[in-house]
C-alpha cells in the first residue's frame, strides 16, 4: 500500500509523564500498551491457576486441593483467560494497530477508550479477590451454569459483577473500534482496501455489540435469581435451568469467534509479509470472515446436545456447525496458497503463524468431530472437549497473539527483538503445548471427565505427561517476557520497515511509532 | 488543503475534516446494528429471558450517542478568504460557525513549532486578537499555506 503524507515527527508533542500519563492518557498507543500488559498479567495469573490444576492432576488421588477448590481453579482459570487475557489482548492490538493501519490519528472516542481500559483492573481485582471471600470463588465453571451458579456463595456475586464490568468495557471498546474503522479511514482507503486485521476487527466488534447484552442479561438474571426472588433458572420456582444454557451459549459461541477472528487477521498480515506475496484471495477472506460471524449466531446449541433436544434440533445445529468448516477451510486454503511458491523466511512471527496454521487446523478438525451429535453425546464433558478448545484458543488465539507481538514489536519499541530467544520461545511453546493437550484427546476418548480433581488409575500416564507439558509451557512464557523486556530496554535499532514484505500504512512511519501519528490522514493510492 | 481557488485577485482556501463514513452510511450502520441487537433481544424476551432487552436498549443508546457526536463533527471545516482589504477566517465546529474578520494591512501569520493542531501551529493575529487555523491540514500543507498567505499579504 502506498501512501502520500507529510509527517515530520522529529519533535514529539509534550505529553504527561509518570503515573499521570497512564491514568489520564487518551493516546491509543499508551492505551494499547496498557491493554497488552494487563492481558499479560492476567495470562500469567490464569496460567498459574492452570498449573494448580495440572499439579493436582499429576497423579491420581487428591494431593493438593480439596475438590471444591479445584473447581474454583478451573472456573477462575477459564474466566481470567477468556475475559482477562485473550479478549483484552486483542483489544490492545486493535488500539495500537487500527489507527496506524487506517491512517487515523487516534481512536474515535479517546476518553471513552481510556475509560474502557480502566474498567478492567477493578473487574480483575473482583475476580481475584473472590478467592478470599467466605465460600471462596465460584466453582460453577466459566459458563456459570445454573442451577449451581444460583446456589453458590458470594464469590459468585463478585464474578457476576466482574463479568458485567468487563462486558461494559468490551461494549465501549467495540463501539470505539467500529466507529474508528468506519469513519476515520484515510482518503482512498475503501473498505476493500483495508488490511485484513482491520476487517476482522470490524466484524468482531459487530459481533461483540450484538451479543454482549445477551451475556449481561444472563448474568443479571442469575443475580436476581440469587438475591431478589426471581425464578428464571430455578426449577423449584417454575424456572428452567436449560434456558440459561441457551442464553449463555447464544453469547458464548459468537464469543469463541470474537476470540479467534482477530487472530485470523493477525495471521493474514504475517503470512503474506514473510511469504513476500500478496494475500491470496483477499475478497474471499473478507467474505469468509463475515460468513463465520453470521453462522456463529445459529450454532449455539451444539454445546447442549445432551440436554435433551428433538432430533430435528440436533440435526439443524449439527449441520449448521459443520457448515462453519467451509469458510474456515477457505481461510486455511488461502493462507496455504499465499505461501505457495512464496519467497518464505521463518522469523519468529512467521514461525508462530505457521505453527498456528498447523495446530489451529487440528483444533478445527476436532471441532468437526464434536459437531457430530452422536459423537458429541459420547465425548461431552470429557477431556476431548478440553483438548479441542485449547487447540483453538491456545494454539489459535494465543499463538496468533505471539505472532502479532513479534511482528509489530519493532514498530512499538523501536528495537529488534532477540530472534534466537523468539525462536526458542516458539519451539518450546509448540512442543510443550502439544505435550499438554494432544494427550488429552486420548484421555477424553477413553472417557476421562473434565473438571474432576481425581481420576481412575488408567488415566495416570497421560495425565502425568500433560502436567509436565503444562509446567514446561508455563515456564516457556517467561522467555517471552524476557524477550519483551529486553526489546523495550534496547537492542538493534529497528528500521521503519523491518520486514521486507510488509506493505501496510504503519510501516511508512518511523520506528518506534511517534507518540502522535497521522494527525492529518495520509492519502492512500 | 481540500480546495483553493483564486479569482480576480481574491484568494480562498477551504479544508474540512476527514470522514470516511457518509451520513447515509452512518444511518445504514446504526439501523443494521439496531435491527440485529433488538431482534436478538426481543427473541430472548419472548422466550422469557427479558433482561436481555434493557441491556440491548442501553447499548443502542450509547451507540447512538457515539454516532451523534460523530454527526456533530461531520461538518467541521475552516476557510480563509482574502478579498480586497478583508481577510476572513471562518470555522465551523460542532455546527457552530465563527467568523473572524481582519484588516489585510494589519494582520500577520503567526507560526509556532508546536501548535494546537500539530507540530506546526498557525494563527492569524491582529490588534491582540488571535485565531488558530490549519486543523485539517498536514504540517506540509500548513507550511505551504503560510508561504502562500505571507506572499499574498506582503504583495498587497
Amino acid at each position: 500500500m502506498e501512501a502520500v503524507h507529510g509527517h515530520d515527527h522529529a519533535h514529539d508533542h509534550h505529553h504527561p509523564t509518570g503515573i499521570t500519563r497512564w491514568l489520564t492518557t487518551t493516546n491509543h498507543k499508551d492505551i494499547g500498551s496498557m491493554y497488552l500488559w494487563f492481558s499479560f498479567t492476567m495470562f500469567i495469573t490464569g496460567g498459574i491457576l492452570a498449573l494448580g490444576i495440572r499439579a493436582e492432576l499429576f497423579q491420581p488421588g487428591l494431593q493438593l486441593w480439596k475438590p471444591e477448590f479445584f473447581n474454583q481453579l478451573t472456573t477462575m482459570h477459564g474466566l481470567m483467560m477468556v475475559f482477562g487475557a485473550i479478549m483484552p489482548a486483542f483489544v490492545g492490538f486493535a488500539n495500537w494497530q487500527i489507527p496506524l493501519m487506517i491512517g487515523a490519528s487516534d481512536m474515535a472516542f479517546a476518553r471513552m477508550n481510556n475509560f474502557s481500559f480502566w474498567l478492567l483492573p477493578p473487574a480483575a481485582l473482583l475476580l481475584a479477590s473472590s478467592f478470599f471471600v467466605p465460600g471462596g470463588a465460584t466453582g460453577a465453571g466459566w459458563t456459570l451454569y445454573a442451577p449451581l451458579s444460583v446456589q453458590q456463595g458470594m464469590g459468585m456475586d463478585l464474578a457476576i459483577f466482574a463479568v458485567h464490568i468487563m462486558g461494559a468495557s468490551s461494549i465501549m471498546g467495540s463501539i470505539n473500534i467500529i466507529v474508528t474503522i468506519l469513519n476515520m479511514r484515510a482518503p482512498g482507503m475503501t473498505l476493500m482496501k483495508m488490511p485484513l486485521f482491520v476487517w476482522t476487527w470490524l466484524i468482531t466488534a459487530y459481533l461483540l455489540i450484538a451479543v454482549m447484552p445477551v451475556l449481561a442479561g444472563a448474568v443479571t438474571m442469575l443475580l436476581t435469581d440469587r438475591h431478589f426472588g426471581t425464578n428464571f433458572f430455578n426449577a423449584a420456582g417454575g424456572g428452567d435451568p436449560v434456558l440459561y444454557q441457551h442464553v449463555f451459549w447464544f453469547f458464548g459461541h459468537p464469543e469463541v469467534y470474537i476470540m479467534i477472528l482477530p487472530a485470523f487477521g493477525i495471521v493474514s498480515q504475517v503470512i503474506p509479509t514473510f511469504a513476500r506475496k500478496p494475500l491470496f484471495g483477499y475478497a474471499s477472506m473478507v467474505y469468509a470472515t463475515a460468513s463465520i460471524a453470521i453462522l456463529s449466531f445459529i450454532v449455539w446449541a451444539h454445546h447442549m446436545f445432551v440436554t435433551g433436544m428433538p432430533a430435528a434440533g440436533q440435526l439443524f445445529f449439527m449441520y449448521a456447525t459443520m457448515l462453519i468448516a467451509v469458510p474456515t477451510g477457505v481461510k486455511v486454503f488461502n493462507w496455504v496458497a499465499t505461501m505457495w511458491k512464496g519467497s518464505m523466511t521463518f522469523e519468529t512471527p512467521m514461525l508462530f503463524s505457521v505453527g498456528f496454521l498447523f495446530v489451529f487446523t487440528m483444533g478445527g478438525f476436532t471441532g468437526l468431530v464434536c459437531a457430530v451429535a452422536p459423537i458429541d453425546i459420547q465425548i461431552q464433558d470429557t477431556y476431548y472437549v478440553v483438548a479441542h478448545f485449547h487447540y483453538v484458543l491456545v494454539a489459535g488465539s494465543l499463538f496468533a497473539l505471539f505472532s502479532g507481538t513479534y511482528f509489530w514489536l519493532p514498530k512499538w519499541t523501536g528495537h529488534m527483538y532477540d530472534e534466537k530467544l523468539g525462536k526458542l520461545h516458539f519451539w518450546l511453546s509448540m512442543i510443550f503445548f502439544n505435550m499438554t493437550f494432544f494427550v488429552m484427546h486420548f484421555l477424553g476418548l477413553a472417557g476421562m471427565p473434565r473438571r474432576i480433581p481425581d481420576y481412575s488409575q488408567q488415566f495416570a500416564d497421560f495425565n502425568m505427561i500433560a502436567s509436565i507439558g503444562a509446567f514446561g509451557f508455563g515456564l516457556t512464557q517467561l522467555i517471552f517476557l524476557a524477550v519483551i523486556i529486553k526489546c523495550i530496554k534496547g537492542g538493534p535499532k529497528a528500521p521503519a520497515k523491518p520486514w521486507e514484505g510488509a506493505d501496510t500504512l504503519e510501516w511508512t512511519l518511523p520506528s518506534p511509532a511517534p507518540y502522535h501519528t497521522f494527525e492529518t490522514p495520509p492519502v492512500v493510492k | 488543503m481540500n480546495h483553493a481557488e483564486e479569482a480576480q485577485g481574491a484568494f480562498h482556501v477551504f479544508s474540512s475534516r476527514n470522514d470516511s463514513l457518509s451520513p447515509k452510511g452512518r444511518r445504514i450502520f446504526f439501523v443494521s446494528m439496531l435491527a440485529v441487537s433488538l431482534t436478538v433481544a426481543t427473541a430472548w424476551a419472548l422466550q422469557g429471558a427479558w433482561y436481555v432487552l434493557p441491556f440491548a436498549l442501553i447499548e443502542m443508546v450509547v451507540l447512538s450517542g457515539a454516532l451523534v457526536i460523530v454527526e456533530r463533527h461531520a461538518d467541521d471545516c475552516e476557510s480563509i478568504s482574502i478579498d480586497g482589504d478583508r481577510v476572513l477566517v471562518e470555522r465551523r465546529e460542532r455546527g457552530r460557525v465563527s467568523r473572524h474578520c481582519f484588516d489585510r494591512h494589519w494582520v500577520h501569520v503567526v507560526v509556532r513549532e508546536s501548535g494546537k493542531y500539530g507540530q506546526y501551529g498557525l494563527a492569524m493575529r491582529s490588534h491582540g486578537r488571535e485565531v488558530c487555523f490549519g486543523a485539517f491540514l498536514s504540517d506540509e500543507q500548513r507550511r505551504h499555506l503560510v508561504a502562500e498567505l505571507r506572499k499574498r499579504l506582503r504583495d498587497y
